[in-house]
């Protein structure tokens, strides 16, 4: 063994308090580090797994919008709720189709609802709950029945049969929908009953009545809880107002629009009659009812769905780490093809609640990083004090002919080995501690947690990776750690350390 | 022939007094409000609204809305845009209902559950004076376009007005709002409208027939409400029910 590194064992060895101290810190860093990477890299995994295999697949396309598109919509601070349809739907889904490692591929109609019973008024309840307006809102997803449940198995039914293609005003719900309009309206829905969904897209409400196919599960309650029914895709359109009254020519008169036309000097508004009496009538005809509205001929052109208007096509590939170059090839294969549609990965398609892991993670790191100045700071002190206490060996050293090279050379060793070796103790004993959570089998106590735990129960799996890339963490540290008291001891005088000695 | 003089202009400082005293503007905000209540009659109209987005096309809404203030009743028709043409709201009371002539359902929904997961109440839907929420802080007189007017500042009571001053412009002569705008608690003009016109509909009554709001916020934002067809006859009462609403179409 080269004589640095002997000299620097001794040292850890001789100073047993001041490597206790080091060694200690270097143990827990290491610990936390691997625990909490290791329960984020499980939430990440299980997220992704969850989004990719039930909701989103490995990538989706959609139209362009300003705000992020995701299967829930877009996001957009304006309040914006257009969800922008997919330009030249057919030729996009060919273009999708034909790469090879596309293993799967769907589409989906959005629009936004809630659930009704057709009743004269609601009954009195007590149960608050029941009372919100949130307890009927659904997420209504007009799908492609022949794909959609093919792509998605771990959607399984309950009850009746899933949708097919041809249906026409239909519906899959969960048993937990079914229950808040039992709780709405005192009586439950059943498979083959009639339900109204109430959808308020941007072309104003639609009510539809719509009857119980299905009603399907996502594996568990939790996941049942999300407030998504699947819909044959006219319903979906029409609901989303994805209809062909959706571009109406709205035959605006010039009196409808003399104000919006004017110029910004709202003064100049005043300069006419104020005072007009052409807008009153002496009175008005309600019995005659059909004259109110005139001829409804053309309303029900209008409100036909529009056949070829999709909101996503959501992709499952052969390979699921080939997706940035599967986003990459078809995002230029629309750029070359003239096709204004974007492509996104499953953290895209997922929006807010696919970024959870990742924002856990800087909180993570922010952590870290806090920790480790403060690690810094105390393993700082602690050398320092042990050049004090060494300044007459060191000046003897230097007296011997050592040069600062050397010094600074030994001070390294000392750290490398302190680091290494704490570190290695770190590692092992996260692997027993993981070991140990692992077997007490700790149960997720609510939604966050599990969303935490990447299941129902804490299971962690520390990658080789995170010990690698924390042992060179702490090192770094460490090196960090004792470039000040070495240039301390470097600064020692042989002489003077001498006489201290 | 002194106490002539001293008398005389007692009688001219008596007779000029009108002339100089400051109008009692709180019977003035008043007076505004009494012109456009209509609580004690029925109420009919078609309001036209046209809407202006920077980027996209123009909206449109026309609706035949029928009121009965007394019984907290309303009944609103859409008469276009075609697609939306005869889908209807109804009020009575506490309870809303929505009526989509396409599919001939109707869905329900009641005030007062609506109102339960918010801090609102129904009272705050109710008509209440102006001078309940705010107080009159400044006064002062001015122009618009050629009409002389009185510029009122009135400023909220508490933290839960919508708008933390409201400025109205009020013609001189017929008492009307011709313009208002209502700022943030920053000082931020939020929203002007316009008044434009006014249409008498018996009884010293006036409605708004035609107006401009401005979004002052997002820049380019605003909407034209055109009023029509204004009565406040009496109005049947089987205009406030459900079949009515089916019946139209």
């Amino acid at each position: 063994m080269p004589v640095i590194w002997r000299i620097a064992f001794r040292n850890i060895w001789e100073h047993k308090a001041k490597s206790f101290i080091i060694g200690t810190l270097i143990v827990l860093g290491v610990i936390v580090i691997v625990l909490g990477n290791s329960l984020i890299d499980s939430a990440q995994a299980s997220l992704r797994a969850q989004f990719i295999e039930s909701y989103t697949g490995d990538a989706m396309i959609h139209g362009p919008a300003e705000g992020a598109v995701s299967i829930f919509g877009v996001q957009s601070m304006d309040g914006e709720m257009e969800i922008p349809t997919i330009p030249d739907y057919e030729k996009t889904l060919a273009l999708v189709k034909a790469d090879p490692g596309v293993a799967k591929a769907t589409s989906v109609a959005l629009a936004y609802g809630s659930l009704a019973l057709d009743a004269e008024e609601l009954p009195q309840t007590t149960d608050e709950e029941a009372q919100g307006p949130q307890a009927g809102f659904a997420l209504v997803n007009g799908v492609d029945p022949s794909t959609y449940f093919d792509m998605f198995p771990q959607i399984k039914l309950v009850e009746g049969r899933f949708l097919a293609s041809g249906d026409t005003a239909r519906i899959m719900v969960t048993a937990q929908q079914l229950t808040g309009l039992e709780k709405r309206y005192g009586r439950r829905p059943k498979v083959g009953d009639k339900i109204l969904v109430n959808g308020f897209g941007t072309s104003g409400f639609k009510i539809r009545e719509v009857e119980i196919v299905g009603v399907y599960t996502r594996g568990d309650e939790e996941r049942d809880q999300a407030p998504t029914v699947f819909v044959d895709v006219d319903t979906a359109r029409v609901l989303g107002g994805l209809t062909l009254g959706a571009d109406e020519d709205l035959s605006l008169t010039p009196e409808e629009t003399s104000l919006l036309s004017a110029s910004g000097d709202l003064d100049a508004l005043f300069g006419g009659d104020l005072i007009e009496s052409a807008a009153v009538s002496a009175k008005v005809d309600v019995s005659d009812v059909g004259k109110l509205l005139g001829s409804t001929e053309r309303r029900e052109e209008l409100n036909k769905a529009d056949s070829g208007a999709w909101h996503f096509i959501l992709v499952r590939l052969k390979n699921s780490a080939a997706a940035p170059a599967f986003i990459a090839a078809q995002t230029a294969r629309l750029a070359e093809s003239g096709i204004d549609a974007r492509v996104v990965n499953w953290q895209g398609a997922a929006g807010p609640a696919g970024k959870f892991a990742d924002i856990v993670r800087v909180v993570f790191v922010v952590a870290i990083i806090v920790i480790a100045v403060v690690a810094v700071i105390i393993m700082m002190n602690t050398l320092v004090v042990s050049v004090i206490e060494r300044t007459g060996e060191i000046g003897t050293m230097r007296a011997l002919g050592a040069q600062r090279g050397y010094v600074r050379k030994m001070f390294l060793a000392e750290t490398l080995a302190l680091t290494l070796f704490f570190g290695l103790v770190g590692s092992a004993l996260a692997l027993g501690l993981s070991a140990l959570l692992n077997a007490l089998s700790i149960q997720a106590t609510n939604n966050f947690v599990e969303l935490l735990f990447g299941g129902k129960v804490l299971h962690l799996t520390p990658r080789a990776g995170s010990f690698v890339s924390t042992i060179i963490m702490v090192f770094a540290v460490g090196y960090l750690a004792h470039l000040y008291p070495v240039s301390v001891a470097l600064k020692i005088e042989p002489v003077r350390a001498m006489q201290n000695d | 022939m002194k106490r002539i003089t001293l008398f005389a202009a007692f009688v001219a400082a008596l007779s000029l007094a009108p002339v100089f005293a400051a109008p009692d503007f709180e019977a003035m905000v008043r007076k505004v409000e009494a012109i456009q209540d209509f609580s004690g009659s029925d109420f009919s109209g078609v309001f036209t609204i046209v809407s202006e987005k920077p980027g996209q096309k123009q909206s449109l809404t026309q609706v035949r809305m029928f009121r009965r203030d007394s019984k907290e009743q309303f009944l609103m028709l859409i008469q276009r845009p075609e697609a939306q043409k005869g889908q209807g709201y109804l009020k009575d009371g506490d309870n809303v209902w929505f009526y989509d002539p396409t599919s001939r359902k109707f869905t329900h929904s009641s005030l007062k559950q609506n109102l339960n997961d918010s801090e609102a109440k129904n009272s705050d839907f109710s008509k209440k004076s102006i001078l309940e929420d705010y107080f009159i802080e400044k006064t002062e007189e001015s122009i618009l376009g050629k009409i002389p007017v009185y510029v009122i500042t009135l400023k909220a009571k508490t933290g839960e007005s919508s708008y933390n001053r409201v400025k109205l412009f009020i013609h001189k002569d017929l008492a009307l709002i011709l313009r208002e705008e209502e700022y943030g608690a920053s000082g931020r003009l939020m929203r002007t409208t316009a008044f434009t016109k006014y249409s008498p509909v018996g009884n010293g009554k006036f409605f708004p027939s035609q107006m401009l709001i401005i979004d002052e916020i997002n820049e380019g934002e605003k909407s034209q409400v055109t009023m029509t067809e204004l009565s406040t006859e009496r109005l049947p009462d089987k205009v406030f029910t459900k079949a009515y609403l089916e019946q139209v179409n």
